[in-house]
This record gives C-alpha cells, structure tokens and sequence, in this order.
C-alpha cells in the first residue's frame, strides 16, 4: 500500500514497448483477463497473482473505469500465497513416520517412503492453511510511461515485473540510477564509465 | 555484488554524497529547475565504502551525530549508501529515505490532509510523489551536469575536497 494511504515506499519504472494509443479500454481489457481470483480452499494451488482495485483488494472485478485518473492508471497487485509452517510440516512428517513404522513393523523407512509420506501431508496441510494476501499498489502514469510501483521488497518487484508482462505484454525497465542517467542526460553512458567515481578524495 | 548492480550503486552513491554535500555547504538551500527548496539530512544515514573486503560500513541516527561525524566517514572512502532526508518548499514538507543503490524512495511521509474523498485524496498524494521524483530527477540531472564537466576536476571536486578539508581544521 501506500499510495492512497500512510507512508509510501515506491521504484519506478519506465515502460519500453509500443502502449496503445487506446490505452484505457487496452488496460481494462488486460485487468479484466488478469484480475486475481482467490485460491479454491479444496485445490493445492499454494499462489495466486492477479490485478485488484486500488480502493478495495477484494474488489476483483474491473467492470468500469474507475481505475482510470487521467492522467493515471491506479490498480493494485494482489498475491495470495498458502504457506505450511515448517515446524508444522515437521512435526506431521515425523508423527507419520512413527505410525507407518509401527504398522509395517520395521525401525527404518527408506527414502522414497519418507519421501511420500511428506508429499501426503505437504498437501494435508496445504488445504488447511489460510491463503496470506499481499496487496501492492501500482501507479502507470500513461503520460510519462513511468510506473510506480509501491513496494521495495525484491521479491515483490520481481513478481510485478514478470505479472505486469504477462498482463499487459509490455516490459519494464526500473529506473536505477545508470537507466536514470541515461534518461536525463543521454548519450552519457561511456563518459559515466570513464570516469566514474567522480568524488575521488586526495587525501595526501 | 554483481557488475551491474555495483555500477547503479556507485553512481548512486556518489550522487547521494554529492547531494549531502549541495544541503551541507549551502545551509540547506538547494536549487531545483530555478525553485528554492530546503533539504537536510533527518537523523537517519548510513555510509558504505565497498572497494575494500570485506565492505566498512557505519551508521548514524539521532540526534547523536554531526556533520563532522559524516565528512570523516566520506574522507575515509565511504560514500553515503542510504539517508533520510527532509525537504521542505513552501508550505510543503516531505520526510523520506532514499537508497542509492536502486534509487528506491522508502518510508515517505507526506504532509497532507487526509481527504475522505478517494480521488481528491489520490491527486493530493501523487501531485506530491510527482514533485518529490520531479525534484530528485533535477537534482540527478545537476550532479551529471557537474561531475561530467571538463572543469570537474579541477573546479567541482576541489571545491567537494575544500568543503571536506574546512570541517576537518
């Protein structure tokens, strides 16, 4: 979050590709086929990705244009992940091993049989974990072709970069200071290599 | 550190101590696209000098420490990794941390009212981001204006060193 409320932490990004002159009906379409839906509790998906409104992440259905804020495009990432404690996952495989050697009658598995009792209850458990949500906010300036997105975590900004050219098929390029450079003052790039660093202190 | 990655941060960095620099030497006045901004470093910076292994790094926060604290650290070989910064212009004020390394803008708090109204709330706070990224854009655009100069070396970097060396007498 942060862009409609509290502190906000945020890359940009500059769009390469060719947007659509239409961006606005392009960019509903492409929310529309990518909004997020919740993981089916029965099922043993453990993640699900997808676009939610900006104003309310469970609000999935972009049936009207009130992401669109001329200039801007306003959405959000939302990703749902289902987690099994480790300990957890432990703590079943081990009760489970003790049961399946009680009942063969040996004092040793081999490692195909622990190997299937942890998948059996890898998958007992996922479909008792809650699905944990994370909600990004996204901000596509469609003026600039400048994209904030609101998060800093690595994992995150992979995951919408990879998500953002799924959905829409254009790449993002996040603005480091060496892509910063290279917009601000172009055709810079070999004298920044030359003579990078520039403070060089003479401490003689 | 990979090639790419140590090539953003040197930049980075090199900018984020240059920009300490521009607020220290200059009162906290500071010039972006011929407007008067005010912006001082707030409590919060950490300086790194990854040249050597494994890489020095020392941090300072509070009230604690001085400008003089910061030029030993950038005399020493460190260049700032990450700071807190408050810029004010006008009635406008922004609390934020910048990272040099990716240039990301972290913990920003913007001094706003908070609208009810979802939109007037969200042009308030974007106008604001856009200022901030308009603001730090112009002040990149500056520090690659100096430091690419022909006269950088002798004139910017001495006077960078001359501004070092008064602290230290």
């Amino acid at each position: 979050m942060g862009l409609l409320t509290g502190s906000a932490s945020y890359i940009r990004y500059r769009i390469t590709g060719d947007v659509p002159e239409a961006v606005k009906p392009f960019a509903l379409e492409k929310l529309q086929w990518h909004a997020f839906h919740e993981i089916d509790p029965g099922t043993l998906t453990d993640k699900s990705i997808g676009w939610v409104s900006a104003e309310n992440m469970s609000l999935t259905k972009f049936d009207d244009m009130h992401f669109a804020k001329d200039p801007y495009l306003v959405f959000a990432l939302r990703i749902d992940t289902r987690r099994i404690p480790p300990i957890a996952l432990k703590a079943a495989v081990l009760r489970e091993e003790i049961k399946a050697k009680e009942q063969n009658g040996r004092e040793r598995l081999n490692k195909k049989q622990k190997m299937d009792l942890r998948e059996e209850q890898m998958q007992r458990l996922l479909t008792k974990v809650l699905p944990l949500p994370a909600v990004y906010d996204v901000c596509w300036n469609t003026g600039a072709g400048e994209v904030l997105f609101f998060s800093t975590s690595k994992k995150a900004n992979e995951d919408f970069v990879a998500f953002f050219f799924r959905a829409f098929d254009l790449k993002l390029l996040a603005k480091t200071p060496t892509v910063l450079a290279a917009e601000v003052r172009p055709n810079n790039e070999e004298n920044l290599d030359k003579q990078t660093p520039f403070l060089v202190l003479d401490n003689g | 550190m990979d090639e790419q990655h140590s090539k953003h941060a040197v930049i980075g960095r090199e900018f984020l101590t240059w920009l300490y620099y521009q607020s220290d030497s200059r009162a906290g006045r500071v010039e972006a696209s011929g407007e008067l901004f005010e912006l001082w470093l707030d409590r919060r910076v950490t300086l790194e000098d990854d040249s050597i292994e494994p890489p020095s790094c020392v941090s300072f926060s509070g009230d604690t420490f001085t400008s003089e604290d910061l030029k030993t650290a950038i005399r020493s070989g460190k260049k700032i990794r990450e700071a807190r910064f408050r810029l004010e212009k006008l009635e406008n004020t922004w609390c934020f941390s910048l990272r040099a390394d990716r240039m990301e803008v972290s913990a920003l708090k913007i001094d706003l009212p908070n609208a009810d109204d979802i939109d007037e709330r969200f042009h308030g706070r974007i106008i604001a981001i856009s200022a901030l990224n308009d603001f730090l854009d112009t002040c990149f655009a500056s520090f690659l204006d100096s430091v690419l100069n022909k006269k950088w070396k002798s004139g910017g970097c001495k006077e960078f060193q001359n501004w070092l060396d008064i602290q230290a007498s």
